[in-house]
């Protein structure tokens, strides 16, 4: 008989091939998207989520569950994103490299939104990695305090007070300067 | 408008520029195909030697993978009855009269894993001046504490005003006298490190000179001290902390950073991590990864292992990275690598 297709299957069926192939459908862009609002950087930005897929096909036999799965993604893809970040600013420091330049937009794309975008992007930048990395699982991946405590490896009282502080200190960056 | 509804647009309008490449499934799939023929070959090697003595099983299911290592427990260097050959000739000795002047050493540095302190190492060319051990382990030291890496990712945890008055050899150990050691760290783990990367280094060279010491005394400009920046005991003998304590978990020990090597060459990794698995990965000079493959050491942690395996690649500047993922949440742990060039 032939095997039903992976999608008409439960997930707790599927095999870790399917598995990567399901999730990969449904959520390789975003976690990529993640991944370079981590460490802007694209290219390490998606080889980090391929990554993360490949750790996944090797952990499926204990996850078999595409809510775990999708949980252990955002987790790789958290956790390797601070090893990459941590490994480039020990480069950094022995180099004593200088910060690249923020991206200023383009004078077509000058546009206010732009230029407060760029502003709160550069502010970001300028947080501990533990309160970016809450802003983004916040505010871009709209995960719940729980579901950011699991992808951080934190407590939810952690979540909470590096959200605050971080919204605190954009706030005071974002204050207009009179 | 919230801070919080500018970053929700800002962190859209950023995520919405980033497009992702077209054949990332395939390049997933043939990644994992890797892995698994790897594990299809060590499983089946093996079941096959199930009957054998377990260190012979371990080291010939290494065997039957692509690389044909040799492995085997190993010492850190000053510990080592072998220590790991160079891909490069250390010292060019000419065949006319000319005797060499410098001689390849072990030397410390310190470097950081997952924020913590730790341990790695490099050869380096070291003065042989008047051929004693105490020469060259001053030269030895005077290159680790300096930081006169190879590798940018490594440093010293001492402060460059540091400088060596003296190294003596007596019967019960390795004296050294410093100057200039009145500024160095107030953070207890970094300042601890900074006393073994030169204890390391010291006993290291003794060590590969035939002459072990077992400890290290220090003195400061001529007088010993109890403590030193008000946190490290330095007061008598010092010896080397247990290696799980100060060594990074992985070194990627040959190639060194900045090596040439020829087409055909070998890599050694020595490490303690979790059921002696590491990964050895190899970029090209555009960042993409053209070889990833789980590797067995000889020993699990905690105990220290090592492999070698002989790797072809063709000419061109390559980054070979070894770490090991976390069991727990597959994140990269003890990431060394070196860049290299194959001519």
């Amino acid at each position: 008989m032939a095997r039903e297709p992976a999608s008409d299957r439960t997930a707790s069926t599927w095999t870790a091939d399917e598995a990567v192939t399901q999730l990969f459908g449904a959520h390789y862009r975003t976690l990529v998207r993640l991944a370079v609002l981590l460490l802007r950087d694209n290219g390490a930005a998606e080889e980090i989520t391929q990554d993360a897929f490949v750790a996944l096909h090797g952990h499926w036999s204990r996850l078999r569950d595409p809510d775990k799965g999708l949980a252990y993604l955002r987790q790789t893809v958290v956790n390797r994103s601070r090893s990459a970040l941590r490994h480039r600013g020990v480069v950094d420091r022995f180099l004593r490299r200088q910060a690249p330049p923020t991206t200023a937009p383009s004078a077509e794309a000058g546009a206010l939104a732009a230029v407060a975008h760029a502003e709160v992007l550069a502010a970001v930048r300028e947080l501990p990695a533990r309160q970016r990395e809450a802003l983004v699982l916040r505010y871009y991946a709209d995960l719940s305090e729980v579901q950011i405590a699991e992808a951080m490896g934190i407590s939810q009282g952690a979540v909470k007070s590096h959200t605050s502080r971080a919204i605190a200190a954009l706030r005071r960056t974002m204050e207009p300067t009179r | 408008m919230k801070p919080e509804d500018v970053l929700r647009q800002a962190f859209e309008a950023q995520a919405g520029q980033v497009e992702v490449a077209p054949d990332a499934l395939p390049t997933i799939r043939a990644r994992i195909n890797a892995r698994r023929a790897q594990r299809r070959r060590v499983f089946v090697s093996l079941a096959s030697l199930a009957t054998t003595a377990a260190a012979t099983v371990a080291a010939l299911a290494v065997g039957f993978t692509s690389c044909l290592p040799t492995n085997r427990g190993s010492q850190p260097p000053g510990g080592s009855p072998t220590p790991p050959g160079l891909t490069t000739p250390a010292t060019p000795t000419p065949s006319g009269s000319v005797a060499p002047t410098t001689e390849r050493a072990p030397v410390y540095f310190m470097g950081l894993s997952g924020g913590k302190p730790v341990l790695y190492w490099e050869y380096h060319q070291v003065p042989i001046g008047d051929g004693s051990v105490a020469t060259r382990i001053r030269g030895a030291l005077t290159l680790s504490l300096s930081g006169a890496v190879n590798d940018v990712n490594y440093g010293s945890a001492w402060s460059t005003a540091v400088t060596v008055r003296s190294v003596t050899v007596t019967s019960d150990a390795i004296v050294v006298d410093l100057s200039g050691a009145t500024v160095g760290s107030t953070d207890p783990a970094t300042a601890k490190i900074a006393v073994q990367q030169l204890i390391y280094t010291a006993t290291g060279v003794a060590t590969d000179m035939g002459t072990t010491r077992p400890g290290v005394r220090l003195l400061f400009d001529g007088a010993p001290r109890t403590t030193l920046w008000g946190s490290v005991p330095v007061a008598g003998t010092l010896s080397r902390a247990p290696q799980a304590e100060v060594l990074a978990q992985v070194w990627l020990v040959s190639p060194q950073e900045g090596n040439t090597v020829n087409p055909t060459f070998e890599v050694h990794i020595n490490g303690s991590v979790p059921e002696a698995n590491v990964i050895l990965r190899v970029r090209d000079s555009g960042g993409t990864i053209v070889y990833e493959e789980p590797q067995t050491l000889s020993v699990g942690g905690p105990g220290r292992g090592d492999i070698k395996l002989p790797m072809t690649l063709a000419p061109g500047a390559y980054t070979l990275e070894a770490f090991y993922e976390s069991p727990d949440d597959g994140s990269i742990q003890a990431l060394d690598d070196h860049r290299i060039t194959v001519r």
